[in-house]
């Protein structure tokens, strides 16, 4: 990844923007870490976040006039936070202990006129970049900031002069001798504080020329502060002596200057739903202890995290986009060590939810799918992540469960039925019925079209894999006449939407919606949330169909919170499933606790990771297509090696019955018949290893007889189809059946196992 | 790896079934992902037919394999 992309990835997400109250203060001032140290009673904290900001700490924070309470977002909710009277108890509480921080003299000098807030801060700041600073003031010596306000006593204004004198700062008193022309011949640079009745003597300090530099008509004098506000004044002495800085290194004196005083920020912080409270009232004497925990407990900590608080995945690993997307660069541009992020970048449902609720529109789906196929280019994704999902890909391209047949009868076909891997797996029964369904109300050249769309491929990020399986989807479709296709899947819609632009798609949702849905008796009139699949929410057409015929249907249908374009995923998008199979059952689970209600769904897929959350799930086609006996809510989740026989034994039936093309068809290879236990099918599930694969495994150890025998009569054997080894317990039964105790894999490969192994 | 295999002492009651001999470790390169590790297996003395336990598949091996992947 580039690190332009990384930064326009960054740029979109604003977590790390200050909250308002820090960008509205001049001087910049952490509100919001002020307050979550205060709240837990931390005032030494707080003391340490103001004087690292604030210039003159012992005064500022008792007399600031707060600017940020225009930007606290409490304002809405009760009114802004009592800032300026929390920084004053935090004053008042203990002393600031400021460490003293050496800087190398630079062998510059610079003046200071007048005695005010503003020269102060100037004057301090100068000392801080190592200048010589001589600060010229009245004959009251200081004392003049004691009327600022009735809180500040002598001693705290006596602190803050001897800390800048400690500093090395030299006060002269000013007489009539001293002019800003005089300083400027004597002195690198000059700052006047024009807070000062003094400063604003002068005529040409007023006549400033430039906001932004507070440059005046006499070269290297900066000057202002001519402000009512004490912050503000203070924050024109920072911007003076930054000036003068720019001048003495002969650099632009306006450029970039744009977040040196108050500015907007790009933070949102949704305040929906925040209960009002009132201030906690500010007494004269400022706050006690307890009125001060109260008040900063009131900060509503802003903070945007909206994507973060409706995904499962985002909170999985502890932070937000603009964080993942760093890590995820690191993780692409490691060399060698460990690349941490390879577990996040593949557990991504690439949804594309947060893009919609994000203001700056982050995008993980972007970032994640970019950094996948960053990784399969370099040939450094886990070959774990995503093998499983592309195998089944392989698979439903393969003659066994593939079929793409004009309908019997007819020599064209002006529709192709698409049911998708998924819903062809879990329900050959509906796909069944579906297709019937459309052939009559359709009136004919409905074909049938079983194969893969190629999703997984581009979950993968496999780019190469996914363009070889377009072009050949290409070509079939073309071979068919390109008629239109008709897709049950939201996911393989998607595809054909992103990768193949020329297939005339429309979803089955809509032609159910236009001709019309079989009259079948109600099946039950209980309510059920209504779940979008992820891949329905950027097709509004298709949720509008669905919405349409479940009104048909006697199912009171609801809402759930976030749904439509805001659905989440059941955890099987992007291969979450597959890379994170924990995760997905999370995600799933989180879903599901969205209604105590029954689901009603439109994606095979859902129905399935729902169902094995133990959720009562409907899928919509359940109910136009009811199963023959019982509630569609109780069907059991379909296991991966089921979904795969299912598709297999959909193609042999759909040849056998509908095309009679029995004498065509070899003769079922897989006919071994295995025997196992629940525990034992729970167990190769969860290893993702297939009842195929284990057909294989014994099929090799029986005719080849190179097997382990084991001392209570049954056998290993192994094999290795392809990247994994699969090792398979059993015993043959009298019946010809054999027992499965159970199986296991590995990627490591054993070296020189084509010998020594079975 | 090694001494986790060397505990499995109850791999010596499996036999091959092709030669009928009695199984012993046997020392083995496995590879994964360009890394080598040298191992000791259950594999039959007379063909040299060997096998990875289900404990060391789905523990230990299982454990290096990820490690290896985010290398």
């Amino acid at each position: 990844m580039e690190k332009k992309t990384l930064v326009e990835f960054e740029n979109r997400c604003v977590q790390e923007e200050p909250p308002g109250c820090r960008a509205a203060c001049p001087l910049h001032l952490d509100g919001r870490a002020l307050c979550e140290a205060a709240a837990k009673g931390r005032f030494d904290e707080g003391r340490k976040i103001i004087q690292k900001t604030l210039p003159l700490p012992g005064i500022l924070s008792r007399i600031c006039d707060g600017p940020c309470r225009e930007a606290c977002l409490r304002q809405e909710k009760g009114g802004a936070v009592e800032l300026g009277a929390l920084e004053r108890f935090c004053a008042d509480e203990g002393p600031f202990r400021r460490p003293r921080i050496l800087v190398p003299k630079t062998g510059r000098t610079a003046a200071v006129l007048g005695g005010g807030i503003s020269s102060l801060t100037a004057a301090l700041d100068g000392a801080g970049k190592g200048y010589s600073v001589t600060v010229f003031r009245g004959e009251t010596g200081g004392r003049e900031l004691l009327s600022l306000s009735p809180v500040l006593t002598e001693e705290m204004v006596e602190e803050e002069l001897e800390w800048m004198e400690n500093l090395g700062v030299l006060f002269l008193p000013w007489d009539a001798s001293v002019t800003p022309e005089g300083l400027a011949g004597r002195f690198d640079a000059v700052y006047a504080g024009l807070d000062d009745p003094l400063c604003r003597s002068f005529p040409e300090l007023m006549e400033r020329e430039d906001p932004v530099s507070l440059e005046t008509a006499v070269p290297g004098v900066f000057a202002g502060g001519n402000t009512p506000s004490f912050i503000f004044r203070a924050a024109a002495g920072r911007r003076g002596m930054k000036s003068a800085e720019r001048f003495l290194q002969g650099a632009s004196l306006t450029s970039s200057r744009e977040k040196e005083g108050p500015y907007a920020t790009r933070l949102f912080t949704n305040i929906e739903g925040i209960e009002p409270a009132p201030p906690v009232p500010v007494p004269p004497k400022g706050y006690t202890r307890d009125e001060a925990v109260r008040e900063a407990g009131r900060c509503l900590l802003c903070e945007c995290m909206e994507c973060v608080k409706s995904c499962v995945f985002l909170q999985k690993y502890g932070g937000y986009p603009k964080k993942y997307a760093r890590e995820i660069y690191n993780n692409l541009s490691v060399i060698q060590g460990t690349r941490l992020a390879n577990g996040m970048i593949n557990s991504c449902t690439l949804c594309g939810r947060c893009e919609r609720i994000c203001p700056g529109g982050f995008s993980m789906r972007d970032l994640c799918l970019t950094a996948r196929q960053e990784m399969v280019s370099q040939q450094k994704m886990p070959p774990s992540a995503h093998d499983f999902a592309l195998e089944d890909m392989a698979f439903g391209n393969s003659p066994e469960a593939s079929l793409l047949r004009h309908e019997p009868g007819h020599s064209r076909s002006a529709f192709l039925f698409f049911p998708g891997c998924r819903l062809a797996g879990i329900s050959p029964r509906t796909t069944e019925s579906v297709y019937g369904h459309l052939r009559k109300v359709l009136g004919g050249e409905v074909g049938f079209w079983l194969r893969c769309c190629g999703a997984p491929a581009r979950w993968a990020g496999c780019r190469k894999e996914l363009e070889k399986a377009g072009k050949e989807f290409l070509d079939q479709w073309r071979s068919m006449g390109s008629p239109v296709v008709i897709a049950a899947c939201t996911s393989c819609l998607e595809v054909f939407r992103k990768e193949l632009p020329e297939i005339r798609a429309v979803s089955l949702w809509s032609v159910l919606q236009e001709k019309g849905v079989p009259e079948t008796a109600p099946i039950r009139s209980v309510p059920a949330a209504l779940h979008d699949p992820c891949t329905a929410a950027e097709l509004p057409e298709v949720r509008a169909a669905v919405r349409d015929l479940v009104s048909r249907t006697k199912v009171p249908a609801e809402e759930l919170p976030l749904t439509g374009e805001l659905t989440s995923c059941c955890g099987f998008g992007g291969l979450q499933e597959c890379a994170n199979p924990a995760l997905a059952a999370e995600t799933a689970k989180e879903r599901c606790g969205e209604s105590p209600s029954d689901f009603l769904v439109y994606c095979a897929m859902c129905r399935d990771l729902f169902a094995r959350t133990g959720k009562r799930t409907m899928h919509l086609l359940d109910l136009f297509f009811p199963p023959s006996d019982g509630d569609p809510g109780d069907l059991p989740p379909v296991s991966w090696s089921d979904q795969r026989e299912n598709r297999a034994a959909l193609v042999r039936d759909l040849r056998k019955y509908l095309w009679k093309e029995e004498e065509k068809m070899e003769a079922d290879r897989d006919a071994l018949s295995l025997v196992m236990d629940k525990g034992t099918e729970k167990l190769l599930e969860s290893r993702r290893i297939l009842a195929g694969t284990v057909r294989r495994v014994i099929r090799n150890g029986e005719v080849s007889g190179r097997k382990i025998a084991r001392p209570d009569g049954t056998f290993i054997a192994g094999l290795k189809p392809a990247a994994v080894t699969y090792w398979v317990v059993y015993r043959p039964r009298e019946d010809g059946t054999f027992e499965v105790f159970s199986a296991w894999s590995h990627r490591m490969e054993v070296k020189g196992r084509e010998e020594g192994a079975p | 790896m090694n001494e986790l295999i060397k505990s499995f002492e109850k791999y010596g009651e499996y036999r091959c079934a092709s030669c009928g001999c009695a199984l012993e470790l046997k020392k083995t390169d496995i590879t994964y992902l360009g890394s080598v590790f040298a191992i000791e297996l259950p594999a039959c003395p007379s063909c040299g037919m060997l096998f990875v336990p289900e404990e060391l598949a789905t523990g230990k091996m299982l454990e290096v394999e990820k490690i290896l992947e985010d290398k």
